[in-house]
């Protein structure tokens, strides 16, 4: 083959390779680049959630009272999660304050993949969710409180791969993924990792 | 090179370096600005470079994320379009090498690798087409992408990959060559 009938070809293959999609999508993707941004003043879709409808409480009682729950069904570790180091000082209390928030979200998430896993998929809402907390967890990977915090850092990055494989479940197709999450979240020890460190987070931030 | 700069900042008339500036100052109207300046055209070269739409939106998000939390380290070499255009396809092949290194994990059986990737082409030119592209090294499909289906010229494409203009020429030169050999059944009679 030459190269004038290699363009014929691509010039055939043209109008169906890898055709770009409409940018209608582009409104949404900023939304999710507002909300990651500019976290606090943009109300997220918990509410509109089925499964999540109570997550509504305060960020603590979520927390506490989902960290409850699922540490009844989890193994314990077999060596205990190391502690949090967080000082939080005083200029950085909004951020440890959106950590916490993340981590009682996150946790909320896990909760409702757990309830939900024995009986039905999670569907597209559960995702979109995913990939809200996905960009927030990656903004606050590069923060001050982060990098002095190392126990936080090693958490949120963790969580950055979990919320990842969350934010591109596909409803129908997700069993086996399903299955390499929770596997993840089980060898990482992730729930009690979640409650270490927002336990120093709180106790740094007081 | 002035037509690259201006095709890759997409300047319609207003100041871009005042754009990034009243970004840094924490002005939302400047980051969506930015956004709507080069988002459709970032976009479109993901979802080139990854052909999955919903890894194209999770990857165009994260780049305008990074770009915006991490503006402090831009400090104007280069058009703020041409950097947000190098996060994203640094991201773009990140992704994409995690999900071949997770595909290997999870098929250690699949000969792919070993079989000749020409037995393996399917009679469909445009499959064929996903195929031999996906043959070619990731240097050699960016450059092959963004030149042939996107129009970047080899100016630009070595503004965005850190390229000279020749090592682009060249790597387009080797991805031909490569797919005149993949795709030589479709040879036109």
């Amino acid at each position: 083959m030459n190269d004038e009938q290699l363009d014929q070809l691509l010039d055939t293959a043209r109008p169906q390779f890898r055709v770009p999609p409409e940018p209608a999508q582009l409104d949404m993707i900023w939304e999710r680049i507002s909300a990651a941004r500019h976290p606090a003043p943009v109300r997220r879709p918990v509410h509109q959630l089925p499964w999540m409808r109570w997550a509504g409480v305060a960020a603590a009682l979520v927390l506490a009272f989902s960290l409850g729950r699922l540490t009844t069904a989890t193994p314990a570790p077999s060596t205990p999660a190391p502690p949090s180091t967080s000082v939080v000082a005083a200029g950085e209390q909004p951020v440890a304050a959106a950590a916490t928030e993340l981590l009682g979200e996150t946790v909320v998430l896990l909760s409702a993949l757990h309830e939900g896993q024995a009986t039905e998929l999670p569907d597209r809402a559960f995702a979109q969710q995913a990939g809200l907390l996905l960009g927030t967890t990656r903004l606050l990977i590069d923060s001050r409180v982060a990098e002095r915090d190392p126990a936080l850092k090693s958490l949120l990055q963790d969580l950055e791969l979990v919320l990842a494989q969350l934010a591109r479940l596909r409803t129908g197709e997700a069993h086996g993924e399903l299955q390499l999450i929770n596997d993840a979240l089980q060898e990482q020890d992730i729930v009690p990792r979640i409650r270490s460190v927002a336990a120093g987070l709180s106790a740094g931030a007081d | 090179m002035a037509h690259a700069a201006v095709l890759i900042s997409g300047d319609r008339g207003d100041n871009e370096q005042d754009l990034v500036a009243r970004v840094r100052r924490g002005d939302r109207e400047a980051e969506y600005a930015l956004y709507q300046r080069h988002a459709g055209k970032v976009h479109r070269l993901v979802f080139r470079l990854c052909a999955d739409e919903d890894l194209a939106n999770d990857l165009t998000q994260d780049a305008f994320v990074r770009a915006f939390s991490r503006l402090d380290l831009f400090r104007g070499d280069a058009t703020f379009g041409t950097w947000i255009h190098r996060i994203a396809v640094n991201l773009t092949l990140n992704a994409k090498r995690s999900e071949q290194r997770r595909a290997r994990w999870l098929a250690p059986i699949d000969d792919s690798i070993a079989a000749p990737v020409r037995e393996q082409l399917d009679h469909d030119l445009v499959q064929s087409l996903e195929q031999a592209v996906d043959a070619l090294t990731d240097g050699q499909r960016e450059v092959f992408l963004m030149h042939t289906f996107e129009g970047y010229t080899h100016v630009e494409i070595g503004e965005i990959l850190g390229i000279s203009e020749g090592t682009s020429k060249g790597r387009l030169f080797h991805a031909r060559a490569r797919l005149r050999q993949l795709l030589a059944r479709f040879a036109p009679e």
